[in-house]
């Protein structure tokens, strides 16, 4: 089987700036985190190791994967993987960019019907040059098509909904929706907009039941799978006593404090204010709390990327929330970490938190249960639907109640070791075992039609 | 034995039917941006028929000229080229007109693959138009296969709810230029025209057909009062050939 493969993210990004006017490099020749880092984010996270293990068995034998790299080489080589950049001049990568983001927001509940809804937005230039980004994937993979005349065509995320109907073939297609999908968030006259595009798919995967809900009744008719997401374990290091110890002394981390981390992107719907007053309101009780924030923007907001400066504003704004709550010394920002140090930041911690406001599903939820330790939950993520209160966690809803069980979370440590012991039974619930398994149902139903 | 007066005349016979074959060559060209320049406001596909039909006209006249010049009868010629002329028409009489209808198919007649449509008592839904037939699928799930020469003779009822107020207009860029930058700078244009839309039916650039030198596409939009189509096919339909008309030069230009 070969695949086309699409998402906005790249893969790889390249650091070494004396490497980003070469057209063409195979992985192997350059040295991770010297000359390129891996970007991070739930999709390439979900993607990559599913690519690797279908190759490794034997169920693909090669896959082109285009995305967006207006600052890289055309062209990287890893094995039997081919990822393909697409170059976009800059001021319509600023267009694509604003569409993209008016999107984000929308799907993520974030509409506010003074501004801009979809209808409007997609009748400004910009969305142009929205259009003119999945376009030139589009191109691209029917290009690759030719070449290597793919058996499925696998489009990722919100932003690449358009390419499935660009591509104009009648080989099946799959499309991934990462983000939120809830019915209750998307007005009527969004409807024919919508399916119009999800309608050139043979198949749409989304990451909950209530989003496979909410595509059906919008009126799409196709098939919907439901796949949890999923991460390879392989991929996760067990830092030595050391290493922990190395990671304590840099952000300053006593033995006696009460660690609550939070792994998320630097982003105002993540919900790092919620976990900054919760915090705040814990201090009395806890007198030796530290919320450790793990984490910087993502590709969007990134030199390479869009250059959306929207992490930068966001850290600012949690910084004077610092201050204003008096926790100066109690909130730690680590910026983006190396695998050694995140599994270090998960070891030191007693339990994590992920208060999103909207959130498509929280593979960070699954670290956390990987790493043995109990994950406070925003019930607007989709891996909500995973967790059970007491027992491999809790779902919150508000300040008070995520304050409520921190606190009584680090007043319970039996309750924090029983869920600890339990986490990896939830774990396997997105293994990418299980997700291969799924994927591969997926991939074999949509080909066999 | 050729004389060497002989072989002057056929030389310069030779040399005179070249020169009739450059200028038929030179006047097709230009006979076919005066067609296509004149009929800008008009549908993309009618345009590359007339432009099409104008220089065959002009190489016929062309080469009969120049055949003339080299001294040969024309006509037992002009007789063989009619004659093929009628045994063409007497063949191709029941497909001709079909082919020609599919032509209009989409911007006179106003119907589309996937809308439910009635031709005199035929009903369906589009499922197909090829160059002879349309087929639409019947109620219980017949298959109607209906000449495209019919939808000129009969009324055809479009019972799609948007069929009175969609529009589409075919488009034709150059393989030469880019087609996400026309699809971009298209779509730049429809967006000034805005307000004759309706706007909860964004416009919908579909490509129709890669072709090797040139991509066939169709913007697809909904007016928001149908008295407007008409006049809109035709403005939009101009602004459109002008732009890419206009990347296509600056495209050559850069070349050059």
């Amino acid at each position: 089987m070969h695949i086309g493969v699409c998402s906005q993210t790249p893969l790889v990004r390249i650091k070494n700036p004396n490497l980003l006017n070469r057209v063409f490099f195979n992985l192997s020749e350059l040295k991770e985190d010297v000359d390129y880092v891996f970007s991070p984010g739930g999709v390439t996270r979900m993607l990559y190791p599913l690519l690797k293990r279908l190759i490794r068995t034997n169920l693909l034998e090669s896959a082109v994967w285009v995305s967006l790299n207006p600052h890289g080489p055309e062209k990287i080589t890893i094995g039997n993987i081919e990822l393909n950049y697409v170059k976009i001049h800059e001021p319509f990568l600023k267009g694509y960019g604003a569409v993209k983001e008016a999107f984000w927001n929308l799907f993520h509940g974030m509409f506010d019907s003074g501004k801009k809804n979809i209808i409007e937005l997609v009748w400004q230039e910009d969305y142009a040059d929205y259009n003119l980004y999945n376009r030139l994937c589009s191109e691209l993979l029917k290009k690759a098509d030719k070449e290597k005349d793919f058996d499925v065509f696998y489009v990722h995320d919100f932003q690449q909904l358009p390419t499935g109907k660009m591509l104009s073939t009648v080989k099946p297609k799959i499309f991934r929706w990462h983000i939120p999908f809830n019915h209750f968030a998307i007005p009527a006259e969004w409807r024919d907009y919508l399916l119009k595009y999800f309608e050139a798919y043979d198949a749409v995967v989304v990451s909950s039941s209530s989003y496979e809900n909410s595509l059906r009744k919008l009126g799409y008719t196709n098939k919907i799978y439901r796949v949890y997401p999923y991460i390879d374990f392989e991929d996760y290091v067990q830092p030595s006593k050391g290493e922990v110890q190395a990671f304590c002394d840099k952000y300053g981390i006593r033995e006696d404090d009460f660690v609550v981390a939070m792994v998320a992107r630097l982003d105002p719907l993540k919900g790092h204010d919620i976990a900054i007053q919760a915090v705040a309101k814990c201090v009395k009780h806890i007198p030796n709390i530290k919320l450790l924030i793990v984490g910087n923007g993502s590709f969007s907001s990134s030199s390479q990327g869009l250059k959306l400066s929207k992490a930068e504003r966001w850290k600012e704004k949690l910084v004077e929330l610092v201050a204003l709550h008096g926790l100066d010394g109690r909130v730690v920002f680590t910026g983006h970490v190396n695998s050694t140090a995140l599994g270090a930041a998960y070891e030191r911690c007693a339990l994590t938190v992920l208060p999103s406001k909207a959130e498509g599903f929280g593979l960070v939820v699954v670290e956390s249960w990987l790493y043995g330790k109990p994950p406070l939950v925003s019930a607007n993520a989709g891996i909500a639907e995973l967790v059970k209160n007491g027992t491999n966690g809790f779902v919150i809803r508000s300040v008070d109640e995520l304050a409520e069980a921190i606190t009584k979370l680090a007043k319970d440590e039996k309750l924090r070791q029983e869920i600890g012991d339990r986490s990896l039974e939830s774990a396997m619930m997105c293994s990418i075992e299980r997700g291969m398994t799924e994927e591969s149902r997926v991939l074999r139903e949509v080909i066999e039609g | 034995m050729l004389g060497w007066m002989d072989l002057s005349m056929v030389f310069s016979r030779v040399l005179v039917f070249t020169a009739v074959i450059l200028v038929t060559f030179v006047l097709a060209r230009l006979v076919n941006a005066v067609v296509r320049t004149a009929l800008r406001a008009v549908p993309v596909l009618t345009v590359d028929q007339a432009a099409r039909l104008a220089t065959l006209f002009v190489w016929l006249v062309g080469l009969l000229v120049a055949v003339n010049q080299l001294g040969l009868v024309l006509d037992v010629l002009l007789l063989l080229i009619a004659l093929g002329g009628i045994f063409v028409v007497v063949g191709l009489r029941d497909l001709l007109p079909n082919l020609f209808s599919k032509v209009l198919v989409g911007v006179y007649l106003p119907f589309k693959k996937g809308d439910e449509i009635q031709i005199g008592k035929y009903a369906g839904k589009v499922i197909e138009i090829n160059q002879v037939t349309t087929l639409l699928l019947g109620s219980e799930g017949s298959l109607i296969a209906v000449p495209n020469s019919l939808f000129l003779k009969q009324v055809l009822v479009n019972k799609t709810s948007v069929a009175s107020r969609r529009l589409t207009i075919p488009v034709s860029i150059p393989a030469t230029i880019s087609l996400p930058e026309a699809e971009a700078a298209i779509l730049k244009q429809v967006y000034k025209y805005r307000a004759n839309f309706d706007h909860r039916f964004p416009p919908m650039f579909t490509v129709k057909k890669f072709g090797q030198s040139s991509v066939d596409a169709e913007i697809e939009l909904v007016v928001a009062n149908p008295e407007n189509r008409d006049a809109l096919i035709s403005e939009l339909t101009g602004r459109i050939s002008a732009l890419v008309d206009q990347m296509s030069s600056r495209d050559e230009k850069g070349k050059r």
